[in-house]
């Protein structure tokens, strides 16, 4: 008890820098300056759900889950393989996440150059292989793409973690009691790495549907996701409160998305385990 | 060859024909010998037991017949067909893992039916044989437990029915027992060796337990460097070990050099003793084995007998109570002596040793690998 003092710090950080923020984005979202007067209003909240703005939300929403679903689909695979190569792993899932580590916009801005219409990297390469080019740029697949490229790591990385963790003896008694290796990985690899893939779902679902960076370079700002809604309201448009807004009720759809899906997740794990 | 080697290895009252042989099989990790030219025989029905201290080869040659590992060389015969090359899951073999290895994100019946739900057999089926397995391992009404509630020994049931209810032709344990408590660890004892008799299954049981070995095993396989050192009922290895490794990992024992000056005669710490063995060259080194049990001690009462006494001569050292015994420990010409009786000894007194004749083992030096076929 008399330690006590020492959680201090961490109380004072939490409330200037998580508390205080929250508060103010929310204090935004509900009030107005009516002539001079600061009056409570819903007006904010309600022009976030009109068709323009909300579809911007819908969108988001639909590309950062296509993006989530391709990065699972690759993340998987290459996953099991690192995990597989016990001792050699480390060196290759150090290239795998090395990109991590580079500026991000960097990242995403060579992007930008590879994908050029008449100039780009890709499409100078096609044309001497006397292939059609291929011109995304500024198309809701150009989004994904930067999306699954930016955020893949952090889908593989969790679920390594889980499939290294798996106890050797384990997957042999799966082989013992006559599973072959896709039996095994469908009854008992995949059901004990669900941990990571949930993980991994939320590390990239979570930027994918915030970000504006992305739609912004690669989609030529021709494709307006929620993210760049609320950075024009700041920084274009100068209302905050229709941004603080716009930024609370997308908080709130998330956090009701991650609720379900932690339910579901459990629900799978007591009662669907039956199926199996 | 297999009735040959059935022959060998007796055991009449049970099926004589071998069920599974290992032929010459040798297996190295990183340069390094685990497993030299070993062949063995396993009967139908037959508790067998691989003894020896870690390292020595034994659960290599267990996930060998459970098909985890390949030998570098050798055969595996299963009647005929040599199943080196089949992998687990095709092989009519289950293990009990050391650690269990149970499904965490499965319940027990679940873990249970793994195996039966794999083979695509019919629910209902399913359910009557999970209980039957359930009952077996007197874990009755546990189906719907999660794995993660249930104590060390209760996960061990659960992994040991979930290996019998596919009714393997052989059951691999690997040190089944070894994280167990000790009371719960003799009770297992007798449950899986009437569980074995019940169900007519082959065990293969890997422990470095001598206790454990020589209580349950119909046969025992003293195992050290990748060499089967005896092999032979629990009574034969313990009473006539081979050689000096097995005297002494086989129960307590006090090894010592000792020199046959000629048959019957053996001459230890400058002391002639009256031993029953013969068929020993001249003055050949060999290795003596006494049990701690076939020590007799007499106290020396007074200094002058010290001198008169013909008898070997020790000096008690310390002497402690054990329970049934008290151990005591003595000195003589350096070297010590561990004797079990029920005498309590003070440290510093001086004591006769004697042994009788045919508790006197002698054993060539570096006699290794025979079969014994009593």
């Amino acid at each position: 008890m008399n330690r006590r003092w020492l959680a201090y710090p961490y109380v004072v950080w939490m409330i200037a820098f998580i508390l205080v923020p929250l508060f103010m984005i929310f204090y935004y979202g509900v009030t107005k300056d009516d002539g001079g007067q600061i009056v409570f209003t819903a007006e904010f909240i309600k022009k976030t759900f009109e068709p323009i703005y909300f579809n911007a939300m819908a969108k988001s929403f639909l590309y950062a889950g296509f993006a989530t679903l391709i990065c699972l689909v690759l993340a998987y695979p290459l996953a099991l393989i690192l995990a597989g190569k016990a001792g050699k792993s480390s060196a290759m899932l150090f290239i795998f996440i090395l990109p991590m580590w580079m500026n991000f916009l960097l990242r995403t801005y060579a992007w930008l150059t590879l994908l050029e219409t008449n100039n780009g990297v890709v499409n100078t390469l096609l044309r001497l292989l006397h292939l059609p080019s291929i011109n995304i740029l500024g198309t809701p697949n150009a989004i994904i793409l930067g999306m699954v490229y930016n955020f893949l790591p952090f889908m593989v990385l969790p679920i390594y973690n889980t499939l290294v963790k798996i106890d050797p003896y384990i997957l042999e008694a799966a082989h013992d009691l006559g599973a072959d290796s896709f039996q095994r990985l469908i009854r008992v690899v995949f059901p004990l790495s669900l941990p990571g893939v949930m993980s991994g779902i939320t590390m990239v679902f979570m930027p994918a549907v915030t970000s504006f960076v992305i739609p912004n370079l690669l989609g030529s700002g021709k494709v307006n996701l929620i993210g760049n809604l609320i950075e024009q309201q700041f920084l274009m448009t100068y209302n905050w409160g229709f941004g603080s807004a716009m930024s609370l009720i997308l908080m709130i759809i998330i956090l009701l998305a991650m609720g379900l899906m932690k339910r579901f997740d459990k629900g799978n794990l007591e009662g669907g385990a039956g199926r199996w | 060859m297999g009735k040959l080697s059935a022959k060998f290895l007796g055991g009449g009252e049970m099926n004589e024909k071998a069920l599974i042989r290992l032929d010459g099989i040798s297996k190295s990790f990183d340069e390094q010998v685990v497993l030299d030219n070993i062949s063995l025989s396993i009967r139908k029905n037959e508790f067998l037991t691989l003894l020896g201290p870690s390292g020595c080869g034994k659960t290599t040659m267990l996930r060998i017949l459970g098909g985890f590992e390949k030998p570098d060389v050798g055969r595996v015969l299963h009647g005929d067909q040599d199943i080196v090359d089949i992998p687990p899951y095709k092989r009519n073999i289950n293990t009990v893992f050391q650690r269990y290895a149970l499904f965490p994100h499965l319940n027990v019946f679940e873990n249970i039916a793994f195996g039966l739900n794999i083979k695509k057999i019919e629910k209902t089926k399913i359910q009557r044989k999970v209980k039957k397995a359930l009952k077996q391992v007197n874990l009755n009404g546990f189906e719907k437990r999660s794995v993660s509630q249930l104590s060390g020994g209760q996960q061990q049931r659960v992994a040991i029915a979930r290996a019998i209810v596919n009714e393997p032709e052989i059951l691999l344990l690997d040190e089944p027992l070894s994280s167990l408590d000790l009371k719960l660890r003799q009770e297992m004892q007798y449950e899986l060796k009437t569980l074995q008799q019940e169900l007519g299954i082959t065990f293969v049981y890997v422990t470095h337990d001598q206790e454990e070995a020589l209580t349950m095993s119909d046969t025992v396989v003293v195992m050290n460097n990748g060499i089967i050192q005896q092999l032979g009922k629990p009574e034969a290895v313990y009473n006539e070990p081979i050689n000096a490794f097995v005297a002494d990992f086989i129960g307590e024992s006090n090894i010592y050099d000792g020199v046959m000056k000629r048959d019957k005669v053996l001459e230890l710490f400058g002391h002639m003793f009256e031993c029953v063995d013969t068929g020993f060259e001249e003055n050949e080194i060999v290795d003596v084995v006494i049990r701690p049990e076939d020590v007799r001690l007499s106290r020396i009462s007074s200094k002058e007998s010290l001198n008169e006494t013909e008898l070997l001569v020790g000096k008690v050292t310390d002497c402690i109570f054990k329970g049934v015994h008290y151990e005591t420990c003595i000195d003589t010409y350096g070297y010590e002596w561990v004797v079990q009786n029920t005498k309590n000894f003070t440290p510093g007194e001086y004591v006769n040793i004697e042994v009788d004749p045919y508790d006197i083992h002698i054993m060539k030096k570096h006699r290794k690998a025979v079969v014994d076929e009593s």
